[in-house]
């Protein structure tokens, strides 16, 4: 009886100690693609979970995609390429140590670096799914993409 | 958005359905393979299964082959062989054949992955494949179609040879000399065991089969007598948490390996306190 009484109030010390606030990993957001609001897929109200295989279902079987317009929220970031400058929304699984990106190219000539977010910084994109080839391989991207910065 | 939308919106998407599918068939066929290997003390042989398919998707990838999963299914299948033949008479015994097995597969298959590797995003793909963060909702048409059959297929080798699994796993040597053929039945569990956990893979992880072989076992025997029952209770058990796992993880953005063995965890501890008051 003492032995069970001792393991009791271990256990609960150690909850004691461990208590603090739990943050929600995800509140759902209110839906912002309507019927009128002309986005076909808005990645930014689903949970990171969602978002990285509707992102991998994307690059993955790109045909099922063309021509819809998407909406993604993530991390900007640049890549200096041979062939010229490309910006990315890179999104994260529930783990963070897979990552995606979804390049897009800003609607307009926005110009580098002043039009931009900070690279790392969290924007949302939205933009049209297409296909380019460059050489031999076929890439996707988000085209005229327009970028807003996500609320603090 | 209340919950009931989001789950109808996330309903919307054809790889929730395909996950959830697969999911629940998966969990099935883990669950009534857990059963004898839990009563044949080999709880174990998930982990060091898991293990080793890592080894062999090493070299796959490292050889740039282009269908893993047949390699993948070959290697894990001639290991699971070995390792349930360890216990019979041989100088190695069970648990230390694992060990061995689950340990140098990990390590010589990083160490390739390494060396000669030529993925982009390393550390991604080898975090990915240990616990299966999103591995079941990222599932192509084909990889769908076959775990499908796969565990149909085992689903249907356990009903089909229940009577012998039975009698194989509580004696064998009475069985061996009923002429139940208990070495044959023991290649059968061998090679069901290596499908059931290259499939289980993509569903929790390499690091988390284990759990979805061991949980719905161990939760049954709280509170049923018979093998019979401890089987059904297992295979409820197994799909009720897989789809709430799923579900779970998909709504609140957590990792879904993680998530199904969590929910697995909870319910075996109301099962555990169910068989407490039950044997007061």
């Amino acid at each position: 009886m003492r032995a069970r009484l001792a393991g009791l109030l271990a256990v609960l010390m150690l909850l004691a100690g461990c208590a603090r606030e739990i943050p929600s990993t995800y509140i759902p957001p209110e839906p912002t693609a309507t019927p009128d609001s002309g986005i076909d897929v808005d990645l930014t109200a689903l949970s990171s979970t969602m978002v990285f295989a509707e992102v991998y279902n994307m690059l993955d079987c790109p045909e099922d995609y063309l021509g819809k317009t998407i909406r993604a929220a993530g991390e900007f970031a640049v890549y200096d390429d041979p062939d010229g400058r490309l910006y990315a929304v890179v999104v994260q699984d529930a783990l963070a140590c897979c990552a995606q990106g979804l390049e897009f190219v800003p609607a307009g000539e926005p110009a580098w670096p002043e039009e931009f977010p900070e690279p790392g910084q969290t924007v949302t994109v939205e933009g049209t799914f297409a296909m380019y080839r460059q050489g031999n391989f076929e890439f996707c991207h988000l085209a005229d993409a327009s970028m807003t910065l996500a609320a603090e | 958005m209340g919950l009931m939308q989001t789950l109808a919106l996330y309903w919307q998407y054809p790889f929730v359905r395909s996950a959830l599918a697969v999911g629940v068939l998966i969990a099935l066929c883990a669950s009534l393979l857990g059963v004898p290997l839990v009563l044949r003390r080999f709880s174990f042989i998930g982990d060091g299964l898991s293990h080793a398919a890592f080894g062999a998707m090493a070299v796959a990838s490292v050889l740039n082959l282009a269908g893993e999963m047949p390699f993948v299914l070959g290697v894990t299948v001639v290991c699971a062989v070995l390792l349930l033949r360890a216990g019979q008479n041989a100088s190695l015994r069970g648990d230390a054949a694992t060990a061995m097995l689950s340990v140098g597969a990990m390590a010589v298959g990083y160490l390739l992955m390494n060396l000669f590797g030529t993925s982009a995003n390393l550390s991604g793909d080898v975090c990915a494949t240990p616990f299966g963060a999103t591995s079941i909702l990222t599932l192509t048409a084909g990889e769908v179609w076959l775990s499908a059959a796969l565990a149909l297929g085992i689903t249907a080798v356990f009903a089909l040879f229940y009577h012998r699994i039975f009698a194989v796993t509580f004696d064998e040597d009475f069985a061996r000399a009923a002429g139940v053929g208990a070495k044959a039945c023991n290649l059968l569990l061998a090679v069901s065991a290596a499908v059931v956990i290259v499939l289980a893979m993509n569903l929790v992880g390499s690091l988390l089969v284990t759990g979805l072989v061991v949980f719905p076992a161990l939760a049954a025997m709280r509170v049923c007598g018979s093998f019979g029952g401890v089987t059904l209770c297992a295979a409820l058990f197994a799909v009720g948490c897989a789809a709430a796992g799923i579900l779970i993880a998909v709504v609140a953005g957590t990792p879904v390996g993680s998530t199904i063995v969590a929910v697995e965890i909870a319910v075996w501890g109301l099962f555990w306190l169910a068989g407490k008051r039950r044997r007061a």
